[in-house]
């Protein structure tokens, strides 16, 4: 029996005589830190727990590990440093890594590995459903055909369905087969806080060796990247040198190519040109089972009839369903009930019953909008013919028509007092639009929800 | 148990005592404080299990005994008291407190269940004036991180390495800047042993919530307080208080390679005109960095200190200065920057500085032992 075994044992005997919650405060990191033939020490992590089991919990402790090891006659406890911590602490006071490491602190990235990949995330703990099977199928292609399958692959969804667990499922499994492959995964804000380090350490050379010298690149939330020019130029640079030397290349956005604004159409013709592929909301059965999965690695254990309820009642987006989930489990752990459906109702109904949408204002669809077509508030209202700023403000009219119900002259009155007949033009072109251009229907499903977010 | 005491004293140990955050739920107890008859005194005790506080109240024991009452409700009580003798009673496990025309009975839980403070065997390291000690952690604790992701920055870094020369060194950073105070102690208040009592140690990190609570404490007086340490506890003695904490794991930042050792420029001002030309310019400061720019002139007498925020307006200071021999326009974030030059002493300060993206340090003239280093923001 190792030393972990036999604590998990005497832990296991001395939570049945003792409360929970003095047993959860003060078992809480403890573990055996030696054994040998008749004493044990025990690893604990402060000195009021320390005080409290020589004290108070000496007997039982000392009891629990004679029925187990009945050799044992004497206990003691230490507080616990793990061993590496101390010796590394004596040796490298001061070291240069650290001052490295120091210095880069300002860019809030504190993570060591170079590929900056999150272990959790795998193909093994993706559940696939109908709303992603085709995005998942592309991302399982590209991590057995590394640059040869899509390239590149340009996958796009809404918020929370799991991009960035498949961008990062596909960088875990390629090292997984191969750890001498060179991952490199960043968000766009990364890329770009990274080459304007660069530019202005005058040390763009360095930047440029980093980003071309790996076999895949994986750029989350590509859709930042819109406005800031000179990123898109070194970012085109980029991928123009990965994709001829055949390496992979893999991105994510919140909408497609063709509907991010202000992106130079070199990178839009680019990104179109290899596979892409959307990640809808899930469905109820994909719902269920991404419940179920989250439920069984956590290993707790829940009726299938309140996960049908959460399941049921929380849509739209995965992150929600596993928040309300892990609330779940945290109020059941806490008072220690079992979360039945009517716990779980309980528990569920001021997240559930919350209106799902706030009120909004015109002044707040003016402003949302200005922002999403990055033009000013001011040219919305002012006379102007120009296509681009025509567009925006039709759609900001149709907003105001769909989600806060005005009236048409009041329309008119809030974009500059131009006449009902003008809104209500809008809003009849914008409705036969979504029907027919999916691109219109994305972005005017992306601004509602930020509108509301 | 019987006691009695002034409502002044209790009210002042309940202060004290009654303010450590209880950040574990689960063990309900926690919420209360610990009073127990010792030595004639009675002892005012609370933990969070992270920092343990005792403080000893003086008054007239005529019964032993101890128990446990919700703080909150026991402080809030108290200060609520009018001035004159408290005498407290506990009758099984119902503590009753009279006081003038005031009749409370608080129902307590018992003693026992209270979580032991540990205890630290070794003798103290050194000893220092309370009012000194204050002051340096008033000084450089507006730098100690909140930030999770860095534990080891969490706290007050004390280096005792050169305690040989009768000096510690009080340090904090968030990695966007950085105070440090090097406090000189008397001879005669460091503990010759102190080589074998710490052994290998040769610093520690405070965490913040003790920072807070010692400088709550603190009377700004030449009380001394006296401070033992071992390998991951401290301990704080001082007049009837005593705190124990544990230390922060970890290895601080080798902060001392990123404090430029030479300055291009250093440029004499007045303090006092500085912060009131900073707090103005905060107005108009940057939304998303929160960001002021200061502008020197080579030559010129005044520094400008400007701000714009494109919605709002924006702001133009300028502010007497000295020995500006170099054109530089630099970015700071103003709550920093002001932060800096709020902790340093005396009306005379320095602005130490190379260029816009290196560090830029401030100094006093008439406090040489404290600096502040502060990262310009960048554009």
């Amino acid at each position: 029996m190792t030393n972990e075994q036999l604590w998990q044992a005497v832990l296991g005997e001395l939570e049945l005589s003792i409360s929970k919650a003095n047993f959860t405060t003060w078992f809480k990191n403890t573990g055996v830190a030696s054994k040998n033939e008749d004493e044990i020490i025990i690893n604990v992590p402060n000195g009021f727990t320390k005080e409290w089991l020589e004290n108070k919990y000496h007997k039982f402790i000392l009891k629990a590990i004679q029925n187990i090891c009945p050799t044992i006659k004497k206990v003691a406890y230490k507080i616990g440093k793990s061993q590496s911590t101390t010796t590394e602490k004596n040796n490298s006071y001061l070291n240069k890594k650290d001052a490295r490491n120091y210095s880069t602190a300002n860019e809030k990235t504190y993570n060591n590995t170079d590929s900056f990949l999150n272990p959790q995330y795998t193909f093994g703990n993706f559940i696939v459903g109908s709303n992603n099977e085709l995005a998942y199928a592309a991302c399982l292609a590209v991590s057995k055909k590394l640059g040869t399958a899509y390239n590149p692959l340009f996958i796009y969804g809404g918020v929370g369905l799991g991009k960035t667990h498949m961008l990062q499922s596909i960088g875990n499994e390629i090292l997984r087969k191969d750890p001498s492959k060179k991952v490199k995964y960043a968000s766009s804000e990364k890329f770009t806080n990274e080459l304007i380090n660069a530019i202005s350490g005058k040390n763009t050379k360095a930047f440029k060796e980093i980003y071309r010298k790996i076999d895949i690149l994986i750029i989350d939330d590509i859709q930042f990247l819109a406005g800031k020019e000179k990123t898109q130029e070194e970012f085109f640079h980029t991928f123009n040198t990965l994709y001829e030397n055949n390496k992979q290349i893999v991105l994510s956005s919140d909408r497609p190519p063709k509907a991010i604004p202000a992106l130079e159409e070199r990178l839009r013709s680019r990104f179109e040109g290899g596979m892409i592929a959307d990640v809808g909301s899930p469905d109820y059965e994909t719902r269920l089972a991404i419940l179920k999965a989250k439920a069984r690695e956590k290993n707790f254990e829940i009726p299938d009839e309140s996960l049908n309820y959460i399941a049921l009642h929380i849509q739209k987006n995965i992150r929600e369903l596993q928040g309300a989930l892990n609330r779940v489990i945290a109020i059941c752990e806490l008072d220690n009930s079992y979360p039945d459906i009517k716990k779980t109702t309980n528990i569920l109904a001021n997240i559930i019953s919350q209106p799902i949408k706030k009120a909004t204002t015109p002044k707040n669809i003016l402003k949302i909008v200005s922002d999403f077509y990055d033009v000013p508030i001011d040219n919305l209202i002012k006379k102007n013919r120009r296509k681009e700023i025509v567009k925006p403000r039709q759609i900001a009219m149709y907003l105001m028509r769909t989600e806060i119900k005005s009236s048409f002259p009041s329309i008119g009155s809030w974009i500059g007092g131009r006449d009902h007949t003008t809104a209500m033009h809008a809003y009849e072109k914008i409705s036969r639009e979504i029907e027919n251009d999916k691109v219109i229907e994305q972005e005017i499903h992306l601004i509602i929800e930020r509108l509301y977010n | 148990m019987k006691f009695i005491c002034t409502q002044e004293n209790l009210n002042k140990a309940l202060n004290i005592v009654g303010r450590i955050t209880n950040k574990n739920s689960t063990l309900p107890i926690l919420n209360n404080v610990l009073l127990k008859t010792e030595k004639g005194q009675l002892k005012l005790s609370s933990t969070n299990l992270e920092i343990g506080v005792n403080y000893l109240v003086g008054g007239k024991t005529e019964e032993n005994g101890e128990i446990t009452v919700p703080t909150k409700l026991f402080a809030n009580f108290v200060s609520n008291l009018p001035n004159g003798n408290v005498e407290i009673k506990l009758r099984e496990d119902v503590l009753n407190i009279k006081c003038n025309g005031y009749k409370t009975n608080i129902k307590g839980l018992d003693a026992k269940e209270y979580p032991l403070a540990p205890k630290l065997e070794a003798d103290s390291i050194f000893k220092i004036k309370s009012a000194d000690f204050k002051k340096a952690l008033t000084q450089i604790s507006p730098a100690i991180s909140s930030s999770e992701s860095r534990v080891e920055i969490t706290g007050v870094f004390m280096n005792l390495s050169e305690l040989n020369k009768n000096k510690i060194m009080l340090v904090a950073t968030d990695s966007y800047r950085l105070a440090e105070k090097s406090i000189d102690l008397e001879k005669d208040n460091i503990n010759k042993e102190f080589k074998n009592i710490l052994g290998n140690i040769n610093s520690v990190i405070i965490p913040k919530d003790t920072v807070q609570e010692l400088m709550r404490s603190l009377d700004e007086s030449e009380e001394m307080l006296e401070i033992t340490i071992s390998e991951n506890q401290i301990l704080f003695n001082f007049g009837s208080a005593s705190i124990i904490s544990r230390l922060i794991e970890g290895k601080y930042p080798n902060y001392k390679q990123i404090i430029p050792d030479k300055f291009e420029l250093q440029v004499i001002i007045n303090k006092n005109e500085i912060i009131k030309g900073i707090r103005v310019a905060s107005l108009f400061s940057n939304v998303s960095n929160n960001s002021i720019e200061l502008k020197l002139l080579a030559g010129s007498k005044n520094i400008e200190i400007s701000s714009e925020t494109s919605d709002l307006g924006n702001n133009n200071t300028k502010i007497p200065a000295e020995n500006i021999n170099k054109s530089l326009d630099i970015l700071y974030n103003h709550k920093f920057l002001m932060d800096g030059f709020n902790s340093l002493d005396g009306d005379e300060v320095f602005l130490q500085l190379n260029n816009e993206t290196l560090p830029t340090v401030l100094t006093s003239a008439v406090d040489k032992g404290f600096i502040y280093v502060i990262m310009p923001t960048r554009a």
